[in-house]
């Protein structure tokens, strides 16, 4: 049989136009930190008016910070990444610049109206309900793109960095719907439709796991595929990181009763949730050894090589921050 | 909104999809290994200048 040949062409236009959107969103959400940071301390910096008072300025810096920043660099490892693991272009070119342009759309969005005071008053959920909306449609678009290029994939195998994409995309998808439902009242205002200590809880069921799988699960999926192509040599274990994948997403979604602690929420409530943040102790150090110990035989390489640098202080300071 | 149902409704729903795709990659067979798969990331790349700068490219043979 002759050998065929096969030219593959990515997408990495809409990489391209994401991380130069994180960069950019990292600089404005970073530099309202600083804003407000100095806020606590000067007064004056309100400037006279409500607009660019501390209360409306921090969900404004935690929003950028979390879903900009985070959220457009996340995007851009995703599609960079995915393409080249499954051996296939992004499935709709259409699908892509939709999600980036969108993605942009409600950053803008949330970037007026939370100076202007319009808020669902929840923490890293404080988005009015029509942007909740065009978050939930662009997540969407998402996932079509991601899982009908998966279906066209030419490598039958997903590495373990797909995984985490999958975590990710399910999972937000389940977290942010449920948190969001609300019954509106006008264009800019609704109630939640739950009450009492069960809206707390499902706030902060939400809350911790948008670190998990919006911060933690894609990151994680990006170390897997980048830091072995930057040492040159696969990841320390490939069974670890099946384990640590499976820990990791069963153990996050029951640890949010621990930021209600000493609530009305019930005590056992209060007690599974502080447990099972001292067992997600065990699957996030598997996974920061994991990435530490691919590095084995080119530690000497930190000298000359300023990826591997940061890559190791990241994973470092990932094990350091789930101590 | 009663949150213990609708929890557990999904839940389910999720366990379900699991069992259902579980079930249906094992009567596959396995399609790779362990070893083979760590080797993904690794997979040779060779990028050449497009003429629009648009994409990278990249060739099995």
């Amino acid at each position: 049989m002759p050998a065929s040949k096969l030219t593959l062409e990515f997408n990495d236009q809409v990489v391209r136009q994401f991380v130069l959107a994180s960069l950019v969103w990292g600089v404005v959400g970073m530099l309202v930190g600083v804003l407000v940071a100095s806020q606590l301390n000067f007064w004056q910096l309100n400037l006279g008016t409500s607009w660019l008072t501390f209360g409306r300025l921090r969900p404004l810096h935690t929003n950028a910070v979390i879903f900009a920043f985070v959220g457009n660099m996340m995007f851009a490892g995703v599609y960079y990444s995915t393409q080249r693991l499954v051996k296939a272009r992004l499935a709709s070119d259409f699908l892509s610049a939709l999600h980036f342009w969108g993605w942009q759309t409600i950053i803008v969005a949330a970037a007026v109206t939370l100076p202007l005071g319009l808020t669902r008053g929840k923490e890293y959920a404080e988005l009015i309900w029509p942007i909740n909306i065009a978050v939930a449609l662009v997540w969407v678009v998402f996932a079509v793109n991601f899982f009908w290029t998966l279906a066209r994939r030419r490598e039958p195998s997903l590495y373990v960095a797909i995984w985490f994409y999958i975590a990710t995309i399910v999972t937000v998808t389940m977290l942010y719907v449920v948190n969001h439902l609300s019954l509106p009242t006008s264009l800019t205002h609704s109630y939640p439709v739950f009450g009492g200590v069960q809206d707390a809880l499902v706030q902060w069921w939400y809350g911790h796991n948008a670190v998990a799988f919006f911060l933690t699960t894609p990151i994680l999926g990006i170390m897997y595929y980048f830091l072995p192509k930057a040492a040159e040599r696969p990841v320390y274990s490939y069974r670890l990181s099946v384990v640590h994948f499976w820990s990791l997403v069963f153990v996050y979604i029951w640890a949010g009763p621990h930021h209600l602690l000493n609530t009305a929420l019930p005590d056992w409530l209060q007690t599974l949730g502080m447990t099972f943040s001292l067992m997600l102790w065990a699957p996030s150090w598997g996974g920061m050894l994991n990435g530490l110990l691919t590095l084995r035989g080119a530690w000497d390489r930190l000298r000359t090589d300023p990826v591997l640098k940061f890559m190791a202080a990241a994973v470092t300071f990932y094990g350091m921050a789930t101590f | 909104m009663a949150v213990v149902p609708l929890t557990l409704t999904i839940s389910l729903c999720l366990v379900f999809t699991f069992v259902v795709f579980f079930l249906r990659e094992h009567a596959r067979g396995p399609l790779s290994s362990p070893e083979r798969d760590s080797l993904l990331p690794l997979a040779e790349e060779r990028p050449r200048l497009a003429g629009g700068g648009a994409a990278h490219r990249r060739t099995d043979a």
